[in-house]
């Protein structure tokens, strides 16, 4: 096909005014209007923990779940960004610093556990429920990311999506450990972060498959 | 803010509100700069002419199936040129990969397709080997004219047996894109 031909084929094509993306803040807001109450519904079925109000008095519990809660943030504003063309590189690095807070804060509580209580504060025992409760929690929150990262241009499929992953994991974290008594930070670094990782790495895999180009011209 | 930012930016907004002669202007107007960025960016990477070309209405494709994404509050070039230097880099680590994965014996078949279209062409072929690295020069010289095998092609110029493939592979294509450029002027 010419240039020209196409040219005229695309200007045909755009007689109609288009649905513009919205800024990446107002994404934000919406995804957070989308998800916060699906994780509420499945906290409140899943059971609130019996020692919440005592959690709250907890200077370092509160510190994980503000950073849990601003890695999910950060991580999906940084995804919202990344699929708008022209955007600054560094915002795509946003979740960084919250995540060295989150696990900053976890290996802090590890040596803390340690040095109080000797091996036994590391104490490591199995608990696969962590996995699917995360997912479960991150149902919603992931489905509406993944389709709201389909409407924006894919610039960097395998980064976004895995930020896009990112963000729902650590937002479904921050639901579960309303209703998981899981606060041994070895425990948590292992079963809940270890959830997490494995969660963004999935959807950085699928990241070329779920946003990608259309109209590809074949050479 | 430019003229010509001003200008574009204009016309991008006019044809996101469904102006669709402007979004016609806007596209006519960004042809030239995109072309000759690719041809610029290609040339460099050895490709040729009529690549630049698909390459521009790749281009073209990806900034209308992506139009939505421009926000009227920022500058319009560095969003075109961002989807243009993506379908650069795109367009390149795809060539790069289909060479890589390009079987060793489906070498012969690609390279004598290339050297037929050279044939067909009545181009000088020494004229244009001339434009060619001297690398390049050598491997075509030793196998596709004097008619040596890779193994001792490699073993006279002192390269490996898979330099002297690829390229003669690369060789010939550059020939190949600047026969088609020379009959199209």
């Amino acid at each position: 096909m010419k240039t020209e031909n196409l040219i005229s084929t695309l200007a045909a094509d755009s007689e109609t005014p288009t649905r513009r993306l919205r800024p990446p803040v107002v994404r934000l807001v919406v995804w957070i209007a989308v998800s916060l109450p699906w994780i509420a519904l499945v906290v409140a079925l899943m059971g609130l923990r019996p020692d919440l109000a005592t959690k709250f008095q907890e200077q370092g519990w509160i510190v994980e779940q503000g950073a849990a809660l601003a890695v999910a943030l950060s991580a999906a504003m940084a995804a919202f960004c990344a699929g708008v063309p022209g955007r600054p590189m560094w915002e795509r690095a946003a979740p960084v610093l919250p995540l060295l807070v989150w696990l900053g804060t976890l290996s802090v509580g590890c040596l803390q556990e340690f040095l109080s209580a000797g091996p036994q504060g590391l104490a490591f025992q199995t608990d696969w429920a962590c996995l699917p409760g995360i997912v479960m929690i991150g149902l919603v929150p992931g489905v509406a990311m993944a389709l709201m990262l389909r409407r924006g241009a894919p610039m960097a499929p395998v980064l976004s999506v895995g930020l896009g992953g990112l963000a729902a994991s650590a937002l479904a974290d921050f639901g579960l450990r309303l209703s998981h008594q899981q606060d041994a930070s070895l425990m948590v670094i292992v079963w809940q972060v270890g959830t997490v990782v494995l969660l963004t790495t999935f959807s950085a895999i699928l990241g070329r498959r779920l946003v990608r180009w259309r109209h590809r011209l074949s050479y | 803010m430019t003229t010509n930012e001003q200008e574009l930016k204009s016309l991008m907004t006019a044809g996101l509100d469904g102006d669709g002669a402007a979004y016609r202007r806007l596209l006519e107007r960004l042809s030239p700069h995109l072309r000759s960025y690719y041809r610029g960016r290609l040339a460099r990477a050895g490709r040729g002419a009529s690549e630049a070309e698909d390459l521009l209405q790749e281009a073209l494709l990806a900034i209308h199936t992506r139009r939505h994404t421009y926000d009227q509050a920022e500058l319009f070039t560095p969003w075109m040129y961002a989807i243009a230097r993506y379908k650069l880099i795109d367009y390149l680590r795809r060539i790069n990969a289909s060479r890589g994965d390009l079987p060793i014996e489906n070498v012969d078949d690609l390279t004598a397709r290339a050297d037929h279209d050279g044939v067909e062409s009545s181009i000088d072929l020494r004229r244009l080997m001339t434009r060619l690295p001297a690398k390049m020069q050598r491997a075509i010289q030793y196998v596709k004219l004097d008619g040596l095998s890779v193994a001792e092609a490699a073993h006279r110029s002192g390269m490996t047996e898979s330099a002297v493939k690829i390229s003669i592979h690369r060789g010939l294509k550059a020939m190949t894109a600047a026969i088609k450029a020379e009959d199209k002027s």
